[in-house]
């Protein structure tokens, strides 16, 4: 043994020995985060890395064989019928899909993955809840596609391949389908693990043919959703990259140092700087015009700049979260900016007046998310969320950590348009920022987006979870003027939003432990993962 | 407002914290090379360890008024550091960004003129041991921690960086073992 401790001593300093020299440190020029958050900060992390940095495929596919002259006639098993509120839900994990019940979370399916080298890495539905479409990753770099149906009892039926697939040595991203399955998208990057410029491609699930965009530069396309009539695909862009740390900083970080009493709050704090707040009610209307698909609890919020419009789901929510009220969506459309692939945290005392302190030049100001760390404190004991009991000491050191995942830049494409260049999406800027994402999608018509966002509160003391908050926010998609918060909760519990559902009124998540549905109803928990560190984006679908 | 009010208390109760603070700077400057050393080891590549430590710092420098216990402030950074490492390691790991590429890692055929083969061989051999075992080891024969130090740079009991440590030479004999 003592050889091996040698041995292993030897090789170790070897390697150390390789270098002499680091660059200079730089205090700004990494993303914040905080080790107090510490196991918290763990439990969390892995899912919100895996959603920014995961994705699928899904598509509307076709098991007709395609016909000898490409065109096969669409059958009744190749087209979705129309859109109805999901009973079932999918998804792809270790042993392969697994198709639930929305009623009971009860197993009514499951197909094992295709080989051990060939696993399902992602699923979707079309609109009419029966009709899925499932990707797979394989070692050697090839993907497939595949289709199956759902009985009413929730069995599957029909599985197989397409036929046809996205091209050798790529990898699927994310995946989309059209509401009639008809039209399947998804991402594309290098298997080989070369710098490829990124692809989206749409294909004819009857015909096989497809289009591709391709952008110029090396990007990943991910998180995509498409409308019902195929037209339109959001997708989420970003820059791929090992770690952020050494991305440049931007000119917010820079900029002078607001101070907690003069800073707008660009994130939803409104549980701890204790404004008042108006409750309004749940269930209004959609704002958004002609919207066709009548929406989830939306309330009519204010312009973005308002800085405090309350509204409350009408949710029996779950457990320990509560629904309060929240502020303007718009407040929530600006946090954070971070193409990190992880979500990041940062952890401020609990001074509301900081910049007394931070503000002297003792160090440069802390930037998180393209937010100064001044701008997110946190006030323990005047807090309005319910997690944050009011006879706690209010000296204890609170911190807010909030999610930063990199769903920083969501494009746009529009299908019917031609040219092929990804280049021509056009850019999607929800309420005048779209970071710090959990997850986004458009809805079947088109009319609006909803994202999700996250806030959490971290004692700083027991570095457990106090409070925070989670919300989804509709936008309007032709201007991205939020038109309503589809759901909030105060609580540590963070929602990310996995999937809408055929009809645009429902919204599969993760929270926590639990996969859940929003609906004009609130949130319900559909199945409990028992792993909340696996929850990928897209690997789940209804 | 009365709000305020309460802010300026809570500050004042405060101040003796902020005065105790650590000097994460001067602390980052005098281990820079060694941390850059330790997530290379972990990682295998330089660029990445450079990005991880530049990371812990920033982080840690985020965090710097939590950090009351000069004594403990180094463990602390280690295990930032070895925190990022393990956020690398996972995402390269994920399904989906296995594509994403790396310089090769120090232990790759590439490296054999620089370190040789037999250490190359070790490297391999940790580099393939669970995470947990490479980091005990790590700290252990390479930055000959006590068991204690490992123990809080690793968020685990004594007693199980120790058997963590055995298991892990356990599994490295082995392999060597193997191989020649």
């Amino acid at each position: 043994m003592n050889e091996i401790t040698d041995r292993l001593r030897d090789a170790t300093r070897a390697v150390g020995e390789t270098i002499d020299q680091v660059p200079a440190f730089s205090p700004a020029a990494g993303r914040t985060r905080s080790e107090v958050a510490g196991r918290v900060r763990r439990a969390w992390l892995v899912p919100l890395a895996a959603a920014a940095s995961v994705t699928v495929a899904v598509a509307g596919g076709v098991a007709v064989a395609r016909g000898g002259d490409g065109s096969p006639g669409r059958n009744a098993a190749t087209s979705a019928g129309p859109a109805a509120a999901p009973t079932f839900f999918a998804e792809t994990g270790e042993s392969g899909i697994t198709v639930r019940s929305v009623n009971g979370g009860a197993e009514t399916s499951r197909v094992p993955n295709p080989s051990g080298k060939e696993r399902f890495v992602g699923i979707q539905a079309a609109q009419d809840n029966r009709l899925f479409y499932a990707v797979s990753a394989e070692d050697d770099c090839r993907p497939r596609l595949y289709r199956f149906t759902l009985d009413e009892e929730g069995k599957v039926g029909s599985f197989g391949p397409l036929p046809f697939a996205p091209p050798e040595g790529t990898r699927p991203t994310s995946l989309a389908v059209s509401g009639d399955g008809g039209k399947l998208a998804y991402g594309l990057m290098s298997c080989g693990g070369g710098a490829e410029k990124g692809r989206l491609v749409v294909a004819d699930t009857v015909t096989g043919d497809s289009r591709t965009w391709t952008a110029k530069d090396d990007v990943d396309v991910s998180e995509l959703s498409m409308t019902a009539d195929g037209r339109f695909v959001l997708f989420a862009r970003y820059v791929r990259m090992e770690l952020l740390s050494s991305a440049p900083v931007t000119d917010e970080a820079t900029e002078a140092t607001p101070t907690a009493t003069e800073a707008p709050s660009p994130y939803p704090i409104v549980s701890r700087v204790g404004e008042p707040v108006e409750p309004a009610t749940a269930a209004s209307p959609l704002v958004a015009e002609g919207a066709s698909d009548p929406t989830v609890a939306v309330s009519p919020v204010g312009e973005p700049v308002a800085p405090v419009t309350a509204a409350i789901t009408a949710s029996p929510v779950a457990s320990e979260a509560t629904a309060t009220a929240v502020p303007s969506p718009a407040t929530t459309a600006e946090p954070s900016a971070s193409s990190s692939v992880e979500a990041s945290v940062v952890v401020t005392e609990a001074s509301p007046v900081q910049p007394s302190v931070a503000g002297k030049g003792i160090a440069p100001q802390v930037e998180w998310c393209h937010l100064p760390a001044a701008t997110i404190l946190d006030e323990p004991g005047v807090a309005s969320s319910p997690a944050v009991t009011p006879d706690e000491d209010p000296v204890e050191v609170h911190a807010v950590v909030k999610v930063c995942p990199d769903l920083s830049d969501l494009r746009l494409l529009d299908t019917g348009a031609p040219g092929d260049s990804l280049e021509q999406a056009s850019s999607i800027s929800l309420g005048g920022g779209s970071r710090g994402m959990l997850g986004a999608a458009i809805s079947p018509d088109g009319s609006r987006i909803v994202a999700a966002f996250q806030n959490m509160e971290i004692d700083g003391k027991t570095g457990l979870p106090v409070g925070g908050s989670a919300d989804l926010i509709a936008y309007d998609t032709a201007d991205g003027k939020a038109t309503g918060v589809v759901y909030h909760e105060a609580g540590e519990a963070g929602i990310q939003l996995l999937d809408l559902d055929g009809t645009g009124e429902r919204v599969i998540v993760s929270r926590g432990d639990e996969i859940g549905a929003v609906d004009a109803a609130g949130y319900r928990a559909l199945v409990k993962t028992g792993e909340p560190s696996r929850i990928y984006g897209s690997r789940y679908a209804w | 407002m009365r709000l305020f009010g309460v802010k300026a208390e809570l500050l004042s109760e405060r101040e003796p914290l902020i005065r105790e603070r650590v000097d994460v700077a001067a602390l980052f400057a005098d281990h820079h090379l060694g941390l850059v050393r330790l997530a290379l080891l972990m990682l295998g590549d330089l660029a990445t360890a450079e990005d991880v430590v530049q990371e812990a710092f920033a982080r840690t420098h985020a965090g710097r008024r939590r950090l009351r216990d000069p004594g403990s402030a180094l463990a602390y950074v280690r295990s930032a550091v070895l925190n990022g490492c393990r956020s690398v390691l996972r995402r390269r790991s994920l399904a989906f960004r296995r594509a994403v590429p790396y310089a090769p890692p120090v232990w790759s055929a590439e490296s054999v003129a620089m370190i040789g083969e037999d250490r190359r061989e070790v490297l391999v051999a940790l580099s393939g041991l669970p995470r947990r075992q490479r980091e005990a080891l790590v700290l252990r024969f390479y930055l000959d921690l006590s068991y204690e130090e490992i123990a809080d740079t690793m968020g685990v009991a004594g007693s199980t960086a120790r058997s963590t440590i055995t298991r892990g030479l356990a599994a490295l004999a082995r392999t060597l073992g193997e191989e020649s």
